[in-house]
């Protein structure tokens, strides 16, 4: 049996370096999902922020294009959603017209992002159906890339405007 | 020699060669993750201050510039702002432009600087940006930017229609890693676009 005990010592250093190899592994594979979650979560940000900032430069409400005010504030104010004829974004020309909005976003590297939009009149801190001098737009942004044990994450960014603040 | 010895020598050796290339790969791994943290940083600092200029294109206290933008390139973009929100009302011009100078303090061979000029005092953004290209829109979420270059002195009716800019930046770490026996050094990257859309280029 001799060198038999060294060949079952080297058996077990073998089982202990496996354990060393697999978790050496794994702090390789967090950092890799550190480095790439980071890098397209920069861009989830940027893209809500596109799509804020571009309806931030839009109306506040369809009453008020063209510097128009309406008599009665807010009764005044239109219903949410976008007007007739209203089907892109190019068309877009108030702050509500985003509501329902959907887009797939191709961004660097290909990576596609899905965006969608809601938009509501805000009263006592909270979305209402009632009309008001406040909008909350929440953007909605996810990627079939950023995913959280196969589940895809969802990431929502809410933004409120103000009749009065414009 | 006993052959249960020899088969160990041998796996003890497979072993050790395993632990240093495990070391190996993690340091390597470790220093990825530094350098594209390092990486974004800086290019944090570029991206706030595009975030404070662009958005004010054309800005004044009472009454829009006649002019706007003056230039639009795909590397560069000059346009009138008054910046510092003087009372008198007196407007800067603010040139944005990615130089063909290439950064020679660093291995990067591919990256180059960013000027930033206000009414001629020029500064310099290192930051290791490798690609840095700007699209023009005339219509919201467009998807086909305007042909460039355009000039406020020659096409103004064009250049008054932009309403989105989009700006696209990748960057690469001033380091190169080099991994095991490979000649070519990996420079880490990273990117992001922006899309702006200045509230004074789309009055309605």
């Amino acid at each position: 049996m001799a060198g038999y005990t060294e060949l079952l010592q080297t058996m077990l250093a073998m089982v202990i370096v496996s354990f060393l190899v697999i978790n050496a592994n794994r702090a390789i594979l967090v950092n890799t999902e550190t480095m790439v979650e980071g890098e397209l979560e920069n861009q989830v940000i940027a893209i809500a922020q596109d799509f804020i900032e571009e309806s931030r430069s839009t109306t506040f409400d369809a009453e008020t294009v063209g510097g128009n005010v309406p008599v009665n504030i807010p009764d005044g104010f239109s219903s949410i959603g976008p007007g007739s004829g209203e089907t892109s974004r190019a068309d877009f020309n108030d702050f509500d017209d985003y509501d329902g909005w959907t887009e797939t976003i191709i961004a660097s590297g290909g990576i596609e992002y899905e965006v969608s939009i809601e938009v509501s009149y805000f009263k006592n801190g909270a979305p209402t159906n009632t009309k008001s001098t406040l909008k909350q737009m929440t953007v909605t942004v996810s990627s079939d890339d950023l995913t959280n044990n196969g589940t895809t994450k969802t990431y929502t960014f809410k933004f409120l405007r103000s009749f009065y603040a414009d | 020699m006993d052959l249960g010895v020899v088969i160990s020598y041998i796996i003890a050796g497979i072993l050790i060669v395993i632990i240093v290339t495990v070391g190996y790969n993690v340091n390597y791994s470790s220093n990825e993750l530094t350098l594209q943290e390092t990486q974004k940083s800086k290019v944090g600092a570029v991206i706030e201050t595009l975030n404070y200029d662009l958005p004010k294109i054309g800005y004044n206290q009472n009454a829009l510039p006649d002019t706007l933008i003056l230039q639009a390139d795909s590397t560069l973009i000059s346009f009138y702002s008054n910046i510092d929100n003087s009372a008198d009302g007196s407007l800067e011009l603010i040139t944005w432009e990615y130089t063909n100078a290439e950064i020679t303090e660093t291995e990067n061979p591919d990256d180059h600087y960013i000027t930033r000029t206000i009414n001629g005092i020029t500064s310099t953004i290192g930051g290791g940006i490798t690609r840095f290209r700007i699209n023009y829109y005339d219509e919201l979420g467009s998807t086909s930017p305007l042909s460039v270059p355009i000039s406020a002195v020659s096409n103004k009716s064009l250049i008054d229609s932009i309403v989105q800019i989009e700006i696209i930046i990748e960057s690469g770490s001033a380091i190169g890693l080099q991994y095991l026996g490979n000649t070519n050094k990996n420079y880490m990257a990273t990117a992001w676009t922006k899309r702006y859309s200045p509230s004074n280029l789309n009055i309605n």
